[in-house]
């Protein structure tokens, strides 16, 4: 991969952006090479980036773009169903479809990820019909989870997929520790966890580095900085000028891509992979925008200025796609239409079939807690009866 | 039919406050379409349909605060292509248990077990003691407060000393009670076009940030009766034994406090706008509950209205009033529920409103009573019409 000084950049012509978006106020990304975010597309999706384009086929850079077209349609529908009452929550993932679909693209279906929110591609993207998707969503009782879990927060171990925690940053040694395990029993598999910014200041992220540093199991850490903690801007998350170079401490391997440009994701992953088994672990900040509200339960607006939500409404990872799809001859409105239709009725015919599903019976919220029930679990569930009992 | 409850959008959200309806009843609707705007405590949000159909009834009027899990409103899904329902999960067997009804001393009691075991440890009976947890959850104060060193139980008082506003309210009530004739009159009415003419001019009092109300019409609905009917918009001079009749209606609105009942009065109604009588209660009901209100705002007040609507959540079908004296009478309206009535010999469910009116039967007769109730009546089923009134 031809790595260049970001700071050269300079040398050659300076990517024409018509403007748009460019040296913004809020979004970096238009300034992207002076700030050190390696980028592989601009704004309309030319190969004017630092970083070389990556070897992705015709149908590999399709498939890609519709998978992130699908993250979205989903959540357009989830919040829909949230806010009329038939999720009872929704944690959504607009603007953030690139880091974690390209991401997964880089890994193999033999490696393990471990999850953080907005991520519903990975599990479609590794073999997860939608159906189990919204099934989770709905709360169901033959999904996975058993329809136990807070809605979106998704895994599923047998594709390789450990759910997130809600405890942000909680598993990301758990993650690290798996790889090192992995590294020990001498097979080649490899680690990938995603985290957002706020969980780089809790102790477990530097926990695991310095434990990364220290003994180099195979994983590609990404931070997906996406500007907001729920209402804590990066300003006053960290001092350091940057999420990536906290790996320098730890001597682990790091760098910041465009997390809006998914060809920059899937470079810069596809390459820590391969380093993985060799050079062990890598940390990449993929700086991105959560363009929707934190989840549900928010209001963004007490805390963040309209205009900046615009400004990188324009870096829009979707649209940068498939303009970059259109240059290539690969793209065009009829397809565009066709897959947004599709996306809808497939996700139609997902809540359909999901809602239709069983609600798992209340009192198997007892089960999978102990082995043996304890008399305390016994007597909450008696009463529990008791009370569905009295209820007409 | 496909009942909408009202969700917890946010998380720990008890109610919501009816901003306005984005679609009237009779409207088609798809899935996803704006319903309405509500405002939290959190977030003003609009809230997209969750099926396809015809909308058949709005359950609340902009301006009321709406419970969650309270019926928003009903979508008729027969037409359209209904999805399914969810599946509810099957109920332990009814019949199974319902032979032996559980002895309620022990399914009733609702305590975490460390409160249980502290109850055995003290030896407290649990069905013995009153619970003043969330939902009379049996909590640890309630066992230790109760228990003695022998382990008998006792019942504890406490006194509430008054606080000013109370102590005055307390004085009027009775003296009111103990002077005046009071007589009560109890009579409904429809409110079909009265609902109506709210979600018609609900979004435009909207666009101009007026908080439009079911009280600013009835108050506009009673004003242009007692132009009417003198009697009813006056006050007494108990030493002189007058009765002094007013030409402006000087409405006192009847208003629960944090620090007790609140009559502050809107004067002039008769001369304003429905818009304008909705931002003057907006505002004055603002500063009681801010404890804001100065003298002159309850004085000169020449009726009374009191609207329990918003409060309700039974379904009070009549009250005694107590007349706010010096003033002559005094209406009180209910919440505008749907209920059965019969129209053109046929039993049908339509919104009603109940009212009942007390009035001093020292100075004013029961035919003068009935002459008022019949044009308060005619102008909550005709609303237009008190509006044209003025």
């Amino acid at each position: 991969m031809a790595e260049e000084n970001p700071l050269a950049g300079k040398s050659r012509a300076k990517p024409k952006t018509a403007g748009k978006g460019a040296g913004g106020k809020h979004c970096p990304l238009g300034n992207a090479r002076a700030l050190g975010i390696r980028q592989v597309i601009d704004a309309e999706g030319r190969l004017t980036g630092d970083l070389a384009e990556p070897d992705l086929d015709r149908d590999a850079l399709t498939r890609l773009y519709e998978m992130m077209v699908l993250v979205r349609a989903i959540d357009d529908r989830g919040w829909i169903l949230q806010r009329s009452g038939r999720v009872e929550f929704w944690i959504p993932h607009k603007g953030l479809e690139a880091v974690h679909t390209a991401a997964t693209v880089a890994f193999e279906q033999k490696d393990w990820i471990f999850l953080g929110y907005r991520h519903p591609g990975t599990l479609l993207l590794r073999g997860a019909p939608l159906v189990q998707l919204f099934a989770q969503f709905f709360g169901r009782r033959d999904e996975p989870f058993k329809g136990r879990r807070l809605p979106t927060l998704m895994g599923d171990r047998r594709l390789n997929i450990v759910p997130m925690t809600t405890q942000v940053g909680s598993y990301i040694p758990h993650a690290c520790g798996a790889a090192w395990a992995a590294k020990i029993k001498g097979d080649d598999t490899r680690f990938l966890t995603f985290f957002g910014d706020g969980s780089t200041s809790r102790g477990e992220f530097h926990s695991a580095m310095n434990f990364a540093g220290v003994y180099k199991p195979p994983i590609v850490f990404i931070c997906e900085n996406n500007g907001w903690a729920v209402t804590t801007p990066t300003s006053v998350q960290t001092a350091s000028a940057t999420f990536s170079q906290k790996g320098d401490a730890y001597a682990v391997r790091n760098m910041r891509v465009d997390g809006n440009d998914p060809l920059a994701v899937y470079a810069a992953t596809k390459e820590a992979r391969d380093l993985a088994p060799k050079e062990g672990p890598t940390l990449i900040e993929a700086v991105t925008y959560r363009l929707g509200f934190h989840t549900s339960s928010d209001n963004p607006d007490l805390y963040r200025e309209p205009e900046e939500v615009e400004e990188w409404a324009q870096w829009d990872p979707l649209d940068r796609m498939r303009k970059h799809l259109e240059l290539k001859g690969h793209w065009d409105d009829k397809l565009e239409e066709g897959l947004w239709a599709r996306c809808k009725s497939d996700i139609d015919d997902a809540v359909k079939q999901a809602e239709a599903m069983p609600l798992p019976d209340p009192a198997s919220m007892f089960d999978d807690t102990f082995e043996e029930m304890t008399w305390m679990i016994e007597e909450q569930k008696a009463h529990l009866l008791d009370d569905l009992e009295s209820q007409p | 039919m496909y009942e909408f409850i009202l969700p917890d959008i946010g998380e720990g959200i008890s109610e919501a406050l009816l901003i306005n309806w984005s679609v009237k009843a009779g409207d088609r609707v798809e899935e996803g379409d704006e319903l309405a705007t509500i405002s939290t405590d959190k977030v003003d949000v609009e809230l997209p349909s969750p099926r396809s159909g015809v909308v058949s009834e709005l359950c609340w009027t902009p301006g009321d605060t709406i419970k969650v899990g309270s019926v928003f409103l009903r979508i008729d899904t027969s037409d359209a292509a209904d999805t399914a329902p969810a599946a509810k999960p099957s109920k332990p067997k009814a019949e199974q248990k319902s032979k032996t009804p559980a002895a309620p001393a022990t399914s009733s009691i609702v305590a975490a077990p460390s409160t249980r075991k502290r109850a055995q440890d003290l030896g407290v009976d649990l069905g013995a003691v009153t619970g003043t947890g969330p939902g009379g959850r049996i909590v640890l104060r309630d066992i230790e407060s109760g228990a003695t060193a022998d382990g008998e139980t006792h019942s504890s008082t406490r006194h509430e000393t008054p606080n000013s506003v109370r102590k005055a309210m307390a004085d009027h009530m009775a003296r009111s009670v103990h002077t005046l004739a009071h007589s009560t009159m109890n009579f409904e009415a429809r409110a079909d076009a009265f609902l109506a003419l709210l979600a018609k001019l609900g979004p435009k009092a909207q666009a101009r940030d007026i908080r439009l109300t079911p009280t600013a019409l009835f108050a506009k609905c009673a004003g242009s009766a007692l132009t009417d009917h003198p009697r009813f918009n006056a006050t007494i001079d108990e030493d002189k034994g007058d009765l002094i009749l007013h030409e402006s209606v000087n409405l006192s609105v009847a208003l629960a406090s944090e620090r007790g009942l609140l009559v502050p009065v809107v004067n002039n109604i008769n001369t304003m706008s429905l818009f304008a009588v909705a931002r003057a209660l907006s505002d004055i009901t603002a500063r009681g509950r801010d404890g804001a209100l100065d003298p002159q705002d309850v004085r000169g007040g020449t009726f009374t209205l009191s609207n329990t609507g918003n409060m309700e959540r039974a379904t009070i079908t009549s009250t005694r009033p107590i007349i706010n004296a010096p003033q002559t009478a005094i209406l009180w309206v209910s919440r505008i529920t749907e209920r059965p009535r019969v129209s053109e010999g046929k039993l049908e469910a339509g919104p009603m409103v109940s009212c009942s009116l007390s009035f001093d039967h020292r100075f004013i007769d029961g035919a003068d009573a009935v002459a008022f109730v019949n044009d308060v009546a005619a102008h909550i089923e005709s609303p237009e019409q008190a509006l044209a009134a003025d």
